[in-house]
C-alpha cells in the first residue's frame, strides 16, 4: 500500500440492548473522527436489530450527523438495495448530499440475511435480481433520467452524486462496468491474497469514465487496543449468528488470536497492524481505507481511542496525513 | 393550561411545501424557520412531501430533513402534513419515523395522505391511482400496527426496531370526504384539515363533525388539525400585492381541477383559497369568523409561504402570528405555559 489514501472507519450500530443512546453516540463518534482528520465515516444498515445492528434508516442518522459536521464524507456500508424502493431511496440520497454539502457516499449491497428478505416479501433466491433491477432505476433516476411517460424527474436533483456509488459484491466485472466504486472486506473463507487479486480483476475490467477512475473501499476489522473479554464475547456472538444462518463455516471454538485471523480482523501494535495493511490491495489516492474498531458493546471512549490509534500511529505509516494537515500544507504551497 | 373552560387552548404549528427554485438554498431556509419557530415557541413545524419535478415544492424526504431538524432543536414537534403513503414501503416508512422518534425524542407528528394531489407521479413510482384508497387504508393499518410494536407477520418474531414507544398514536390522516373523515375516528387517528381547496363551511365542517361523531375510543380524546393560510402584513393592500402573484398562478390549476368555476378578481381568489390575510386585525377577524376553525383545531397549523415569498417574509409572519394573532385567539407560546406551570 502507498500513501495518498483515503481514510475513513465504519459503525455498525451495534448495540446489545437497544438504548436511543446509540445515536447519539454515533453522532459523537462522527464528531471525533472528523477532529481527528477522518475523511470519511460509514454506516451500516439493519433492519429488525439482525446481528444487534440498531439502525434500519442509514441516511435519516446521516442527516443529523451532516447538521453537526463539516467535512467528514457521510457514507452508508452498505444499504440492502434489493429490500428498498429504489425511487425512494433516489431521493432520501439527493436530498442528504444537499443538506451535508455533497458528503453522501452511497455504499450498496444485495444483502444476505434471509429472514429479512422474507420480512419485506422478497425472494432471497431472487435478491441480485432484485438488486440489478435496483440499481438500474436508482441510476437513471441520479442521472435525471425521465420517470414516466410525462418526462418526470428525480426532484432535487445531485449533481456528482452518481459518481459517488459503491457496490459490495464479488462480481466485480459488472461493478467496473457500471463506473461504481468497490467495497471490499476479508473473506473468512478465502485465502489472504484472494483480495488482491479481486482488487486487481476490478481494476483491469474498468471501462468507466476515465473523470471517475477506479475506486477501491477496502473494509478492514482493526483492534489496535488490549483485547478484552467483552470483545471476546462479541466475536463468539457474531460467529454463532454468522454461522446459524450459513454464512461463517468455520470452526466456533479454538484459540482467539487464529478466530481473528480467520476473520480477517488485525490486532496488537500499530507497527503490526500497518504489515498487516501492507499485505491487502495497494490503495491509491482514490480509495478508501474504512476501519471497524467495534463489536456489538464497544463502549463509545474505547472507540475513539482505537481510531485515535490509528490516525496517530497506524495510517501515517501508511503515508496517510490528516485533512486538516493536507490542507493547511495546500494551502501553505499554494 | 389555565381555567376550567372546557377545551385546552389550541397548539400552533407551521407548514411548509418547501418552495424554491434552488433547493439546497430552500432545505437551508426550511431549517432556519424551523430554529426560529422553536425560539417563538411553537409546538410544531410540519413538512408536505412533494415528490418529482411537477413544481409543486422540492422536498421528496420530509423525515429526512426532520432529522436534521432534530439535532438543532430540543422542543419543537416534527410533523409530516403529509406523508404520501402510496409511495412508501409502510415498513420502510415505519423504520424511518421510528428512528427520527428515537432522535428527537418523542416528537414526531405523522400525517398520512392518499396521493391525491400527486395523481400525475403514480407512474413513476409504478403504482395504480385507481386503487389508491384501499391502498391507503391497508398500508395505513399496516404501518399503524408495524409502530405499534406488532410482529411483522402473526408467525414472526420480527419487531420494526428500534421501537418508538407512543408513535402509533400520533397519526394523522387528510381525507377530503366525509366516509374518509369516520375512518381516520374509527382508526384512533388524527384528522387534518383543511387545504386551501376544500370550502370551510360546506366542505370541511361537515368532515369535522362526521369525524367527531365517529369517534369512539372513551379513553383518549379526537384530534383535529387546521391548517390555514395566514398572511399577515402591515395592510390588507401590502398582504395582497404580496400575495397577487403566487394566487394569480394557481388559477388555471384550480379551474381545471373545478375549484373555482371561473376566474375573477384578485380579492374573490383570496376569498375561494379561504387566504387569512391582512392587518394583524383583520387576520384575527377573519380566523375567528372560520366556520371549521376555532370551534374545531386542537393543533392550528399555518402556512406562512407562496412560490414568491422571501425567506423574510416567511419568518416575519411567523412572528407576526406567534406574538400577535395567536395569542389573542388564546394560544400560550411554549415557553409562557412552562413559567406559568413553575409559578
Amino acid at each position: 500500500m502507498s500513501g495518498g489514501f483515503s481514510l475513513g472507519f465504519l459503525s455498525r450500530v451495534y448495540q446489545p440492548d437497544y438504548n436511543p443512546r446509540v445515536y447519539r453516540e454515533t453522532l459523537e463518534l462522527f464528531q471525533a473522527a472528523e477532529a481527528l482528520g477522518f475523511d470519511t465515516g460509514w454506516v451500516a444498515q439493519h433492519h429488525f436489530a439482525s446481528e444487534q445492528g440498531r439502525l434500519p434508516s442509514p441516511l435519516l442518522l446521516l442527516s443529523a450527523i451532516a447538521q453537526r459536521t463539516r467535512r467528514i464524507g457521510l457514507g452508508t456500508a452498505i444499504i440492502v438495495l434489493p429490500q428498498e424502493p429504489a425511487l425512494r431511496l433516489a431521493e432520501d440520497a439527493a436530498v442528504l448530499d444537499l443538506l451535508s454539502d455533497g458528503r453522501v457516499q452511497l455504499g450498496l449491497g444485495a444483502g444476505f440475511d434471509p429472514d429479512t428478505f422474507t420480512a419485506f416479501g422478497r425472494e432471497h433466491a431472487q435478491r441480485h435480481r432484485d438488486y440489478e433491477n435496483n440499481l438500474q432505476r436508482l441510476q437513471h433516476a441520479l442521472g435525471n433520467g425521465p420517470l414516466n411517460a410525462d418526462g418526470l424527474r428525480l426532484q432535487p436533483q445531485a449533481p456528482g452524486l452518481g459518481a459517488r456509488l459503491w457496490e459490495a459484491t464479488s462480481r466485480v466485472e459488472m461493478v467496473a462496468a457500471r463506473g461504481n466504486g468497490l467495497i471490499m472486506a476479508p473473506n473468512p473463507h478465502s485465502p489472504a491474497h484472494a483480495g488482491v487479486e479481486l482488487a486487481q480483476r476490478y481494476r483491469a475490467a474498468w471501462t468507466g469514465d476515465s473523470a471517475s477512475p477506479p475506486r477501491i473501499a477496502q473494509v478492514q476489522g482493526v483492534f489496535p487496543l488490549a483485547h478484552s473479554d467483552a470483545l471476546r464475547e462479541d466475536i463468539h456472538t457474531y460467529l454463532r449468528r454468522q454461522h446459524s444462518i450459513g454464512v461463517y463455516q468455520g470452526p466456533l471454538d479454538g484459540d482467539f488470536n487464529e478466530t481473528l485471523q480467520r476473520l480477517g480482523v488485525l490486532h496488537g501494535s500499530a507497527q503490526l497492524i500497518s504489515e498487516g495493511l501492507k499485505a491487502g490491495p495497494r490503495l491509491g489516492e482514490h480509495d478508501h481505507l474504512i476501519v471497524q474498531v467495534q463489536t456489538a458493546s464497544t463502549p463509545l471512549a474505547e472507540a475513539i481511542r482505537a481510531l485515535q490509534v490509528i490516525a496517530e500511529d497506524v495510517a501515517p505509516a501508511l503515508g496517510w496525513r490528516p485533512a486538516a494537515t493536507r490542507s493547511s500544507k495546500e494551502l501553505s504551497l499554494s | 393550561m389555565t381555567a376550567a373552560t372546557g377545551r385546552p387552548p389550541f397548539k400552533l404549528g407551521f407548514l411548509t411545501h418547501a418552495f424554491g427554485d434552488n433547493p439546497q438554498q430552500v432545505y437551508q431556509d426550511l431549517l432556519e424557520q424551523f430554529d426560529v419557530a422553536e425560539a417563538l415557541g411553537y409546538d410544531g413545524g410540519w413538512i408536505a412531501q412533494h415528490h418529482l419535478s411537477n413544481g409543486f415544492g422540492s422536498l421528496p424526504s420530509p423525515l429526512l430533513a426532520l432529522a436534521a431538524v432534530a439535532v438543532r432543536t430540543r422542543h419543537i414537534e416534527l410533523g409530516t402534513a403529509v406523508s404520501v403513503l402510496p409511495f412508501e414501503d409502510p415498513l420502510r416508512l415505519a423504520e424511518d419515523a421510528s428512528v427520527l422518534d428515537q432522535l428527537s425524542a418523542g416528537r414526531v407528528q405523522l400525517g398520512l395522505g392518499s396521493g391525491g394531489a400527486n395523481l400525475d407521479s403514480f407512474s413513476a413510482f409504478e403504482r395504480d391511482a385507481g386503487q389508491r384508497q384501499q391502498r391507503f387504508a391497508e398500508d395505513q393499518q399496516r404501518l399503524q400496527a408495524l409502530l405499534d410494536g406488532q410482529p411483522l407477520h402473526p408467525d414472526s418474531p420480527l419487531t420494526v426496531q428500534p421501537p418508538a414507544p407512543g408513535l402509533a398514536k400520533r397519526l394523522w390522516h387528510s381525507h377530503g370526504s366525509v366516509e374518509g373523515a369516520r375512518y381516520a375516528a374509527t382508526q384512533g387517528n388524527g384528522l387534518l384539515l383543511g387545504t386551501a381547496t376544500h370550502d370551510p363551511l360546506t366542505v370541511q365542517k361537515p368532515l369535522a363533525d362526521a369525524y367527531l361523531k365517529a369517534w369512539n375510543d372513551p379513553t383518549r380524546t379526537p384530534r383535529i388539525g387546521v391548517v390555514r393560510a395566514v398572511f399577515p402584513a402591515a395592510d390588507r393592500a401590502t398582504a395582497q400585492a404580496e400575495l397577487a402573484v403566487d394566487i394569480e398562478r394557481h388559477v388555471p390549476r384550480l379551474q381545471r381541477e373545478g375549484l373555482i368555476e371561473q376566474a375573477a378578481d384578485l380579492q374573490e381568489h383570496l376569498r375561494l383559497l379561504n387566504v387569512h390575510h391582512g392587518h394583524p386585525e383583520e387576520v384575527l377577524h377573519s380566523l375567528r369568523n372560520d366556520p371549521s376553525l376555532l370551534p374545531y383545531a386542537d393543533y392550528l397549523i399555518v402556512v406562512v409561504q407562496a412560490e414568491s415569498s422571501t425567506q423574510a417574509q416567511v419568518l416575519q409572519r411567523l412572528q407576526v402570528i406567534a406574538q400577535r394573532i395567536a395569542p389573542a385567539l388564546g394560544w400560550q407560546p411554549r415557553a409562557t405555559q412552562s413559567q406559568t406551570t413553575v409559578g
